[in-house]
């Protein structure tokens, strides 16, 4: 294990492979007037991240496809995903799908 | 209606960072753990927390410096793993056209997963909310709770209870359903949203861990506005 201050400098370099892909494109876009055709894409990106980070998570265990009722993450996902049918309101989805987790974790 | 000023935005983006804090618990504690497993010192952890401010990154970078891999070999690994988070700073553009530069270069360093998805969010409902003190507020909020997670795990070590009784593993994967929610607003983001889904899996699966999410994202939003436009005609 490298000494603190070596340690400091390795941070120092992934921050700055990290924070370039976060700053440049934000800084850059935000002062050009984008293709309509970029604007359109841009419309669903954002949820198109969300399903992108949020499927491998629920299904992924170990690496390996989990579709069971084993799988708690996904069994409270989808209870959640119904709940969110009924309200918009991240506190209660959130709140409530901890409560779910919490229960299948304890009672099973 | 009355105008709100900077501090309460600021204040409204830290209230909508909660269920992110609540998230980064379980997972830094985690983190903080396996550091000081390694040999990570408490100002080790936070330095690296409150410079990098990239969770995935951070578990993998924790796991390389205790395997003794060289310095080159973890940063560029690093910028692999965080290279999506270019995706989410273009999605931000249209909505934070004509900022300040020096206030734009402050918020992306808090551009993360979690952050943009809230963030993200509360720019497309079109609330007068949304701008740089929204997102001051709510990616101080994340940073600060990622920093205090992580560096207490190295703390207590091996006395961690154990947090998954509490649910809180939950945490993030139900505020992003919650977000996925209130963005969904046509049959068509749900389409996208899902496919996105399916085929970020699928691209793991085949040994795409860096790109899944990029790769995914993009292909389905293209094809999406691609069909979008040929049905026009």
């Amino acid at each position: 294990m490298p000494s603190s201050a070596n340690l400091l400098t390795i941070f120092i370099g992934m921050f700055a492979v990290t924070y370039l892909p976060r700053v440049l494109p934000l800084t850059i876009l935000s002062r050009m007037k984008l293709p309509k055709f970029v604007i359109d894409v841009l419309e669903y990106i954002p949820i198109a991240i969300l399903g992108a980070l949020l499927v491998p998570t629920l299904l992924l265990v170990d690496g390996r496809i989990d579709i069971s009722l084993d799988n708690y993450l996904l069994l409270a996902a989808v209870l959640t995903g119904i709940i969110s049918v009924f309200t918009k309101k991240i506190f209660v989805i959130v709140l409530s799908g901890i409560a779910i987790m919490a229960l299948l974790v304890n009672l099973f | 209606m009355e105008h709100l000023n900077r501090k309460h935005r600021f204040l409204i983006g830290m209230k909508d960072a909660l269920p992110i804090v609540l998230g980064y618990l379980p997972i830094g504690l985690t983190l903080g753990v396996a550091a000081g497993k390694v040999g990570f010192l408490f100002r080790d952890m936070f330095a690296m927390s409150a410079i990098v401010f990239a969770g995935s990154a951070q578990f993998i970078g924790v796991d390389m410096l205790g395997q003794g891999i060289a310095a080159a070999t973890i940063i560029t690994t690093t910028f692999f793993v965080n290279f999506r988070h270019f995706m989410m700073s273009s999605a931000y553009a249209p909505y934070l056209h004509g900022k300040k530069l020096w206030a734009l270069a402050l918020v992306s360093f808090g551009i993360t997963d979690e952050s943009f998805a809230v963030g993200i969010t509360k720019a497309k409902a079109g609330e007068e909310t949304f701008g740089i003190a929204y997102l001051l507020g709510l990616e101080f909020t994340a940073w600060f709770a990622w920093l205090s997670a992580t560096s207490l795990g190295v703390l207590v070590g091996g006395l961690i209870p154990n947090y998954q009784q509490f649910g809180l593993d939950f945490a993030l994967a139900g505020m992003f359903i919650g977000l996925i929610a209130i963005m969904a607003k046509t049959k068509v983001h749900l389409a996208v949203c899902l496919a996105s889904g399916a085929l970020s899996l699928a691209l793991y699966m085949i040994g795409m861990t860096n790109f899944n999410v990029i790769i995914a994202a993009i292909v389905v939003s293209v094809a999406a506005v691609g069909v979008g436009y040929a049905v026009q005609r």
